[in-house]
């Protein structure tokens, strides 16, 4: 019976011990001396494309040149479309150490994979390391060194002062005007677009003739002004009104005043339906390239699917209409002081076991920012290569020259890289830290909501502002987001603390039972 | 000691199973959905009164209503029960629709002065003897008489007997009172009314009213019978304004005549609405509708897209918030409440931002409608989402010499979205097998994989719109 019961405490031991799986604790990286070629190493690459087949062609290439350089890896592609796919696909793998071992992500999204131990690959070191660093001596490729990374895209690499990740791919977001209609209407494009003048154009082309076709296109849809990503929208005007978001820390701002007189304004053109989002009404782009949107707001990697030449369309060629487009940058409230997002993809590789495959995972990691993959992947779309070594480089000075000149060379998908290239200084991105995706998440879903509102005929007031930061704040948990520990390991739940306590108590007990038999046995001997 | 020592111990184990996982869940949005049929259903018309009644001891030779049931026609009984319902009173005869807590009863022509018949007001407490009968079905006390009896009065509440039309359990239930929710109203006689005066059209003002209504691609006839609620009551005014189409809910007794034939007392229009109202309503505007689940797209995070599809027409409703046991309930076929709003995303109109509720009972699962002559032409936009079929399509080559390509350029892998292009009359049209519809490993996803060009191809699936039809294909069977 005592065995049984010695077997059941430990049993009851180990299974409080494991239930606690959550936060994976592991061995820090080590970067090996040697880079061991004489074993074979398979590693997993999370990936993402545009559902852009050149993407994929650009991925399977940089693996097969990079298997060819180091015959000892193979790198196995996954691919998604979807970074909210990859972000609950590396989470669930979290807890069963079956993370990949190079994943495309966001830093929002590595703010929450490290809030396990080790489970992200710190790259400070690894950076610098003299063989196997970027540009090192033992790399057998042409690495850019860390000064030839961007270092605005690079610093937003950084969670807590260390490096988690490499940029991968850098956009931004543009709106591509129809300049066509914007004349029709009587108005001149400025140089710089600021939130009044879209509003007012975007108002004035709601006007109809007595059979409710819309007078500035002759047609039955018009939607003048289109955001595609409404987390951006308003993170891109509070960040230009110099309002409050959140903390570096994790402290959430954003339910201020002046967001609130922000969701007021775009109500007020949501209900004339002068505006829409893409989740309400469908993607910009296509409504564009039918002559119904005059601002359409996406990302510059986007741009191979806006205007009429565009290489990709996504609407039947009969409803195509002739207009010229003109990629500028998003609707501005100060033009001396434009502010836009940095955005696009990055590069984190997670920790393994084996040092020597963490080590085969950095190469490849590396590999993704050689001139190679960085301008070959930036053509497909409106990208900006992240190094300076392949924004620099002939083929890429020649590929910008060539404006225009044929489909490969859209001239719209030009002028969106070049967008972000001449307005890099004047890119920002928002504090990472564990929680700052669902932020980020609420920032565009009070825009959906007061756009759905005054669709829906509801009053869009304080007092439905007031609900919805209380919503907003319920539905993605902000109050539960602890400002200044975000990343870090977070205290003992209460369950834990009963737990371990409960544990303590039974560890005595069972001391004290021995304790009082041995007594008895020798009271009776 | 030992005992208390294994007591903690299993607590032990409990906290850490219960403290697992609480921290590294990834965040979900979808507000919990219960199945639930009963919060709606249970609402009663009336309010009870079952539990302030006082019981009385039987006479001696009062039967229950087990006991009536058991008793052979022709037989003479005695019951004691509450009338619910009188006809109209006529030539010292009246008519009684009469329940008690443990069941019903229909008490025809019984002997009843007009002065009595004034007091037969619902609820009362009666004692009633006569034979039991049989007519074309109605078991019924005939050549009776009555006695009013003192004692609380007892309203029945109507019960949903909506899922057991059809089912011979039904019988279970004759005369008691009744609900039937959400129905649709469908056409009767030559001209395809919505009711007629007498079961042939042959009455006129004042006459029994007679009207069909469905559920779950079944038509059922019902009666407004006019000794029991005239011209002039609100039920007959009701029935004379439905439309074909309109979705109401019904309250009546369960009257037999040659099968289930409810005397209705009460029709109301939904909160749910017909296809035809839904495809009436505009855009952005609240819409309810009961349908039924055809297929779903894979649950994830809190959300879930389904392909749904009543007799009348179809909807594509679009990540409604789920949690996962709920999305595991909603197989092919299940009856769902869906609340939303209509909404339009590139040409396919659909409900978003809908809550959804099953029910326990109902199933109805789309026949294909073969859709192959309408591609092309504007009709074919009038069966947008329902289950559809392609006969004898021809596979078309993609990308070069392919049969088919991962996602819309080719750009995925095995798991994406299928794209391939199918031919008919000189047409090439491009349809897609939607991986979170039907992922690797589903007939259709391999079926697909293994086409040739050229192959000539029958398919089923629905009827998705995309700039434009863009079937979301389920079968594909090469001829």
């Amino acid at each position: 019976m005592k065995k049984a019961l010695s077997l059941l405490i430990a049993l009851a031991v180990v299974l409080s011990l494991s239930a606690c799986h959550g936060n994976v604790s592991r061995e820090s990286f080590v970067p090996p001396e040697e880079f061991d070629s004489s074993r074979h190493f398979d590693l997993n690459f999370w990936a993402k494309n545009d559902t852009n087949k050149y993407q994929t062609a650009i991925y399977q290439k940089a693996i097969e040149d990079f298997e060819a350089l180091y015959p000892n890896i193979e790198v196995n592609l996954r691919l998604y479309t979807d970074y909210g796919r990859i972000y609950q696909d590396v989470i669930t793998n979290i807890a069963t150490n079956t993370t990949p071992n190079i994943c495309i992500t966001y830093p929002d999204h590595i703010a929450t994979y490290k809030t396990g131990s080790e489970v992200v690959v710190p790259l400070d070191e690894l950076m610098v390391n003299a063989k196997y660093g970027l540009g090192g001596s033992e790399v057998k490729f042409d690495a850019p060194t860390v000064s030839e990374i961007v270092p605005q895209f690079l610093s937003e690499c950084y969670i807590d002062g260390v490096c988690y990740a490499l940029p991968f791919m850098r956009s931004t977001e543009a709106c591509y005007v129809n300049k066509t209609l914007v004349e029709k209407l009587g108005y001149t494009l400025p140089d710089m677009l600021t939130w009044d003048f879209v509003w007012e154009v975007s108002e004035k082309a709601m006007e109809k003739d007595a059979d409710g076709v819309f007078k500035v296109n002759g047609q039955k849809v018009m939607i003048p002004f289109i955001y595609k990503s409404t987390d951006n929208m308003m993170i891109s005007m509070l960040r230009q009104k110099g309002a409050d978001y959140s903390t570096a820390a994790g402290e959430v701002l954003i339910f201020n005043d002046t967001t609130r007189s922000l969701l007021l304004e775009i109500a007020e053109h949501a209900g004339t339906r002068a505006f829409s989002t893409f989740k309400i009404s469908s993607y910009p782009g296509n409504f564009l390239n039918a002559g119904q949107c005059i601002f359409a707001v996406d990302s510059t990697a986007g741009a191979t699917w806006m205007g009429t030449d565009a290489p990709n369309i996504d609407i039947p060629k009969e409803n195509l209409v002739d207009f010229e487009t003109v990629v500028m940058e998003i609707p501005q409230y100060d033009v001396s002081h434009p502010q836009m997002m940095s955005q696009g993809p990055s590069a984190c590789i997670f920790n393994k076991d084996d040092p020597q495959e963490v080590l085969a995972s950095w190469l490849f990691l590396q590999y993704l920012i050689t001139n190679e993959v960085q301008i070959a992947y930036s053509e497909t779309e409106g990208y900006l290569p992240v190094t300076l070594k392949a924004q620099s480089d002939p083929s890429y000075v020649e590929y910008l020259s060539l404006r225009g000149s044929d489909t490969e060379h859209y001239y719209v998908k030009i002028d969106a890289a070049k967008l972000l290239q001449s307005h890099t200084a004047n890119t920002f991105t928002t504090p990472v830290f564990n929680g700052s995706a669902s932020l980020r998440d609420a920032a565009g879903q009070m825009i959906e909501e007061v756009t759905k509102g005054m669709r829906r005929g509801k009053t869009v007031d304080d007092q439905f502002i007031d609900e919805l930061y209380a919503d907003m704040t319920s539905l993605y948990r902000l109050d539960s987001i602890e400002a200044g520990q975000s990343t870090a390991l977070q205290p003992l739940p209460t369950e834990s603390k009963v737990l371990l306590g409960a544990l303590a108590a039974v560890w005595v007990g069972i001391g004290a039972v021995y304790l009082i038999r041995i007594i008895k046995k020798r009271e009776n001997s | 000691m030992k005992k208390t020592l294994a007591l903690i111990l299993a607590l032990c184990m409990v906290f850490a199973l219960a403290a697992c996982g609480t921290d590294n869940k990834p965040v979900t949005s979808g507000a919990n959905i219960t199945p639930s049929e009963t919060q709606k259903q249970d609402t009663p018309a009336t309010p009870s009164t079952s539990a302030d009644l006082t019981p009385t001891e039987p006479i001696a030779d009062v039967m229950t209503h087990d006991e009536y049931v058991a008793a052979p026609l022709d037989s003479d009984v005695k019951i004691e029960t509450y009338v619910q319902a009188t006809q109209s009173w006529w030539d010292g005869k009246i008519t009684i629709y009469a329940q008690s807590p443990d069941g019903a009863y229909f008490i025809y022509n019984a002997a009843c002065s007009e002065e009595d018949a004034a007091k037969l007001v619902p609820g009362t407490k009666i004692a009633v003897e006569g034979v039991k009968s049989e007519w074309s079905g109605e078991v019924e006390i005939v050549d009776g008489t009555f006695e009013i009896l003192d004692g609380e009065p007892y309203y029945a509440n109507p019960e949903d007997v909506t899922e057991l039309l059809g089912d011979p359990s039904l019988i279970d239930h004759q005369n008691e009172y009744v609900s039937f929710l959400t129905m649709t109203v469908e056409p009767i006689g030559d001209d395809g009314a919505a009711f007629l005066y007498n079961w042939d059209g042959s009455g006129q003002e004042g006459s029994d009213l007679y009207f069909n209504a469905s559920v779950n691609g079944v038509t059922y006839n019902f009666t407004v019978e006019s000794y029991l609620t005239g011209s002039g009551t609100d039920v007959y005014e009701a029935v004379k304004g439905l439309r074909v189409g309109d979705v109401i809910d019904m309250v009546g007794y369960l009257y037999w005549y040659n099968g289930a034939n409810p005397h209705i007392t009460s029709v109301t229009k939904s909160e749910y609405m017909s296809h035809a109202d839904y495809l009436l309503a505009e855009l952005d505007s609240p819409v309810s509708v009961i349908t039924y689940v055809q297929a779903t797209q894979s649950w994830w995070d809190g959300k879930l897209t389904i392909y749904a599809q009543s007799p009348d027409g179809a909807y594509f409703i679009y990540n409604a918030a789920c949690d996962e046991a709920t999305a595991k309930f909603l197989v092919p076929g299940t009856k769902i409440a869906v609340s939303g709003y209509k909404s339009e995303w590139s040409g396919e109109v659909e409900i978003v931002d809908a809550a959804i509720s099953p029910f326990s009972n109902g199933n109805y699962i789309a026949e294909p409608t073969d859709v192959t002559a309408l591609l092309g032409t504007e009709e074919l936009i009038a069966h947008q989402n329902e289950f559809v079929s392609f006969k004898g399509m021809k596979v078309e080559p993609v990308n070069g010499d392919k049969a088919f390509m991962y996602g819309w350029d080719g750009s995925g892998e095995d798991g994406s979205d299928l794209y391939f292009d199918v031919s008919v009359n000189g047409h090439t049209y491009t349809f897609t097998v939607e991986s979170y519809l039907c992922g690797p490993g589903t007939e259709v996803y391999e079926a697909v994989k293994n086409l040739k060009v050229g192959d000539t191809v029958d398919m089923e699936g629905f009827l998705y719109w995309y700039e434009g039809v863009n079937p979301h294909i389920t079968s594909v069977t090469v001829k």
